[in-house]
């Protein structure tokens, strides 16, 4: 699904990831955790496209392709979603019409005909139960006048109307209460199957309760320092993460 | 009245056209644009199979039973225009020095002189458009006025209208400014606009001129008592397009609403003066203006409100925003509020700013292009004024040209 080798990434002249390797199989999830400014949202941006992020090595192989030339957009079609630590509120264009007009670009790039009205209709209906998100909500402008909570929500939502392949959860734990997080990781886990695949991006181990990955990462200093099974986000959340970087540190001192 | 070569007496080396230096005009040079091989004489069209194609067109859109007054650089078609008999409505052509009665009462009554483009429209005038609806008289379909100017001769014309709107009316008037591609005109039209107690009336302006055009188009509206009055001016193209809107709130319990939309492109310039003066206590005024400006356009706006003394518990209301899509395109917004009356609600507010990048790169995040992406938003930053224009089959006519204008535009 996803093969990240030797990645080198910046943004302003300042070099952030120092050489990331990993390997995403379809069916698994993936959690990368790690302390502040360790580098996870900037490898989530450079996965998406964002722009303003230099690449200056390595590559990013998505479903044998190479990721890093294609625009953002034609990403997202190919099947990569970024729910985003900090949803944007754009006043004025409608949530409903905006996710339609997403994922008839999604369907044409698939070659699908377009979602007639009924049939789109009757999709949101059933994704929004999934995230318990009000009908309310979709109606108005994306994002707009959302709670944290909601805008979370929303983008789970956003994910289960799309169905990516591989969906990167920037933070989205972050802000959460505990039965939004809930709410959240159950929408996930219903999304869950043999094709798709999460990449985790989390602070916390809280989310992992919930979200149970495959594999565990540490990312530090823009490296993936460890490598493990559920069991290591538990004993980072025991321990912190001082342990790992004096590890880290002391390897390099 | 294809026909019509009445010469102006105005001598254009004699007037002191406005320039840069002019505070009012600082971002609107207008005297530049008379230059000497600028005909003020209004020939005789021979070749009107591109203005027939252009309202073929138009007309698709129009109600069947709506009038439709066609000039062409400037002098009305007869046999272009539509004008069914409707019960209580006039439309008629009074020379300037008409004796009619309401005519007379309202014509060139409240208008600024001291504006230089008014003064010479009203010595190069030599008939006046003169619509009224009369007492108690409800129009339901739009008066639309077509303005075309084609592109045989550079020229430079006026037009002036007189609009009275008699006690407990209703009135919905339609302007649209097209031009052949070509065109190189300058039109300067005044129009007035009459609004008795009691009486309502709809103003829809849509400003599609060709590249090259000059439009100064000046507006001023006269409110009686317990009337409303609702402008809306769009402007999509011309090189050079002055919009003086102005109202006069004399009396009590008027409403006054101004909308505006302003798309400047490649080098064009779209300056907007709107003047609402509020004479009487209790009335009501609310003003929005939107721009989106690209390539090396200049958006300019300019909102004065004046609250006079008399003018108590007066609510008045101006807000100003703009979209700057490229590097070279400006705007210079000036909010201009002289209150005199000491228990008045006013507020003004003005934002200049571009796309927002973030929000851009979510809705690509999601699968939609770049161009679409931008599409949405400036249709979505327009929506506040176009949403709402009122609910006529024109609609979807104006609604066609903005998603093409702003699908044109390139950041």
């Amino acid at each position: 699904m996803l093969h990240i080798k030797n990645l080198v990434a910046g943004i302003e002249g300042k070099q952030i990831l120092n050489g990331i390797n990993l390997d995403v199989k379809p069916g698994e999830v993936h959690a990368i955790m790690g302390p502040n400014g360790s580098g996870k949202s900037t490898l989530s941006s450079v996965l998406a496209g964002r722009s303003g992020y230099e690449v200056t090595d390595g590559e990013v192989v998505f479903k044998g392709q190479n990721l890093l030339e294609l625009e953002p957009e034609v990403r997202a079609r190919e099947g990569i979603f970024l729910a985003f630590q900090y949803p944007v509120e754009i006043p004025g264009v409608s949530n409903i019409n905006f996710l339609k007009t997403a994922l008839n670009e999604v369907r044409t790039h698939k070659g699908l005909p377009e979602i007639d009205s009924k049939e789109f209709l009757a999709l949101i209906k059933e994704k929004q139960k999934l995230v318990e998100l009000d009908n309310k909500l979709a109606g108005r402008s994306v994002n707009e006048g959302f709670s944290g909570g909601e805008k979370k929500r929303n983008e789970i939502f956003q994910m289960a109307v799309l169905e990516p392949s591989l969906a990167i959860l920037d933070e989205t734990d972050s802000g959460l209460d505990i039965d939004a997080l809930r709410i959240v990781a159950n929408g996930v886990n219903k999304l869950r199957s043999n094709d798709n695949s999460f990449i985790v991006i989390t602070h916390y181990q809280r989310l992992l309760d919930y979200i149970v990955p495959d594999v565990v990462h540490v990312l530090y200093n823009g490296r993936i320092v460890k490598t493990g099974t559920k069991e290591l986000a538990l004993e980072l959340e025991e321990k912190g993460y001082d342990w790992i970087k004096a590890e880290v540190d002391g390897v390099g001192a | 009245m294809t026909d019509n070569t009445t010469e102006f007496q105005v001598d254009h080396a004699e007037v002191k056209y406005p320039n840069k230096k002019h505070e009012e005009y600082k971002y609107c040079d207008v005297e530049k644009f008379f230059t000497s091989d600028l005909s003020t004489i209004s020939n005789t069209i021979t070749d009107l199979s591109q203005v027939k194609l252009l309202l073929a067109e138009l007309t698709e859109h129009i109600h069947d039973d709506a009038l439709i007054l066609v000039h062409v650089d400037g002098a009305y078609q007869k046999e272009l225009s539509r004008v069914p008999s409707i019960d209580g409505l006039t439309v008629h052509f009074f020379e300037p020095t008409s004796d009619h009665l309401l005519f007379q009462n309202y014509f060139d009554k409240c208008i600024d002189k001291e504006e230089v483009l008014v003064r010479v429209n009203a010595k190069q005038i030599h008939e006046v458009l003169y619509i009224n609806a009369a007492k108690n008289a409800e129009v339901e379909n739009p008066i639309v006025c077509v303005y075309i100017s084609t592109s045989q001769h550079k020229k430079y014309y006026c037009t002036r209208r007189l609009i009275v709107a008699e006690k407990k009316s209703k009135l919905h008037v339609v302007d649209l400014h097209f031009g052949e591609a070509n065109s190189a005109n300058f039109h300067n039209m005044v129009t007035e606009v009459a609004i008795e107690k009691n009486a309502k009336v709809n103003h829809v302006v849509l400003q599609n001129s060709a590249e090259a055009e000059v439009l100064v188009n000046t507006t001023q509206a006269l409110q009686h008592e317990y009337s409303k009055y609702k402008n809306f001016t769009i402007t999509m193209n011309g090189q050079l397009v002055r919009n003086n809107t102005n109202a006069a709130l004399d009396g009590e319990f008027i409403e006054t609403f101004m909308y505006g939309l302003y798309l400047a492109a490649k080098k064009s310039v779209v300056d907007n003066h709107t003047l609402v003066d509020h004479r009487k206590p209790n009335c009501y005024s609310n003003e929005l203006y939107k721009g989106v400006i690209t390539d090396k356009g200049t958006g300019v706006f300019n909102g004065k409100i004046f609250v006079r003394q008399d003018a108590q518990k007066t609510n008045a209301y101006q807000s100003n925003k703009n979209i700057l899509v490229s590097k070279d395109a400006s705007v210079n917004t000036k909010p201009q509020l002289e209150i005199f009356a000491d228990d008045v609600k006013c507020s003004h507010g003005t934002s200049t700013g571009k796309i927002d990048d973030e929000a851009l790169f979510y809705l690509q995040s999601r699968g939609i292009s770049k161009d679409t992406a931008k599409q949405m938003m400036l249709q979505a930053f327009i929506a506040e004024v176009s949403d709402a224009l009122p609910n006529w089959a024109l609609n979807a006519y104006i609604s066609n040209i903005l998603e093409q204008k702003l699908i044109g535009h390139e950041g």
